[in-house]
């Protein structure tokens, strides 16, 4: 085993917990984020030699993994059962917000979430589920930073549209620790 | 004076350069708008990350193995003598640390620590000393600290606390914890963490890169 092999190895370790919540957010169940963590893990130590200095690593890590759930995406897409994004201004409500009168904040979130444009909820994803800097998720995405701010606050703004209706905001204010 | 909206995501979370940052705050003093603009990227943010949470849970047996390190360590580390293997295990550690911010800033942190490999060699005495001192405190807790409960330790001038997250039973029947730790020294604190399996009567075994010794690691 070579050394960028073990390099790559640490730093996977050092990045499990929040690479785990971004595989899981992004493939949308825990069993099949953890099969994407599995992938990335394996495509990351393939691919070692190719790793960056320890400061660009973990993004080049969440770059791994997106790059495979977009191509699992593409495969869906190909067998024909999957669905393009939704816009969120043209969705009719009701969804999320009985689900967030249910509590199921992550469900609701996540449901939420999963309507936004791809770029922009993989822009929210880096960044919450996996706790990377707006440096960071720019180098996961090969995109410059201000792009990176930018969708995230896109991102925001929509998924407070989806989730903050009049009946339950105050349900939402009160859901959010803080 | 007026501000690109996006900076708001910035600004709400820590992102900005100073000017901008100076600016936007300038402008959430002027403008309410802009002020609840801010308080929902907030809530947004907070929403977020409470409903992404990092996952603790043991790892499925096939990614572990696949992240086992190999059972050679480099045998340059191993030539340069004891200082530098302490600084590699404890920025190993640090590289495992699974707090807060986690490994974004871990990774940082091992560069640091890589650049004072010198300074390092000089204290050699000291630290063999404060390296003990660490294995004995984290052994303690792992043996004997429930999981979430965090112990406190002190050995002369250095001291820490030890939290076990999780415990497991690995792949070859090893009791193993995933734990993280704060520790207190002359030099300042660290914290870090990782994965510990026990390999004899209160004996720890890091599980990346190991502890120092040629043995550590490669049966995991």
């Amino acid at each position: 085993m070579s050394d960028s092999a073990e390099r790559v190895k640490g730093a996977l370790l050092a990045s499990l917990p929040r690479l785990r919540a971004f595989t899981r957010a992004l493939a949308g169940s825990a069993a099949e984020g953890d099969d994407l963590l599995q992938a990335t893990c394996e495509r990351a130590l393939e691919r070692a030699h190719q790793a960056g200095a320890n400061g660009t690593m973990q993004g080049w890590i969440f770059r791994i993994a997106y790059n495979l759930h977009l191509d699992r995406l593409r495969a869906v897409r190909r067998r024909g059962d999957g669905a393009d994004p939704v816009d969120p201004d043209t969705l009719p409500g009701g969804d999320a917000e009985a689900e967030v009168e249910a509590t199921l904040m992550l469900a609701a979130v996540q449901r939420a979430i999963d309507r936004l444009p791809e770029e922009q909820r993989a822009v929210l994803l880096l960044v919450s589920a996996g706790g990377l800097s707006y440096a960071a998720a720019a180098e996961a995405l090969d995109v410059p930073v201000g792009t990176v701010m930018s969708r995230l606050h896109r991102g925001r703004q929509a998924l407070q549209h989806l989730l903050t209706r009049p009946a339950v905001s105050g349900t939402m204010t009160a859901a959010v620790p803080r | 004076m007026t501000i690109d909206t996006d900076w708001i995501a910035g600004y709400a979370d820590g992102e900005l350069e100073p000017e901008r940052r100076r600016q936007v705050a300038a402008a959430l003093a002027r403008d309410p708008s802009l002020a609840a603009a801010l308080r929902h990227e907030r809530d947004m943010a907070g929403l977020l990350a409470a409903a992404f949470r990092p996952v603790d849970e043991p790892l499925p047996p096939s990614i572990a193995a696949l992240l086992t390190p190999a059972a050679a360590r480099p045998k340059d580390v191993r030539r340069r003598g004891p200082a530098i293997r302490w600084v590699a295990a404890l920025a190993a550690a640090v590289a495992l640390a699974v707090i807060g911010a986690g490994g974004w800033t871990a990774l940082r942190v091992i560069d640091g620590l890589e650049g004072r490999i010198a300074r390092v060699e000089a204290a050699e005495q000291q630290r063999a000393v404060a390296r003990a001192a660490i294995t004995s405190g984290r052994a303690e807790a792992l043996e004997r600290s429930p999981n979430g409960v965090e112990m406190p330790w002190r050995s002369g001038a250095v001291a820490g606390r030890v939290k076990p997250v999780s415990t497991f039973i690995d792949g070859s029947g090893r009791f193993c914890r995933e734990f993280t730790e704060a520790i207190e020294g002359p030099e300042g604190q660290r914290t870090g963490g990782g994965i510990a399996c026990r390999v004899g009567q209160r004996d720890w075994r890091l599980w990346w890169p190991g502890d120092g010794g040629a043995d550590s690691g490669q049966e995991l």
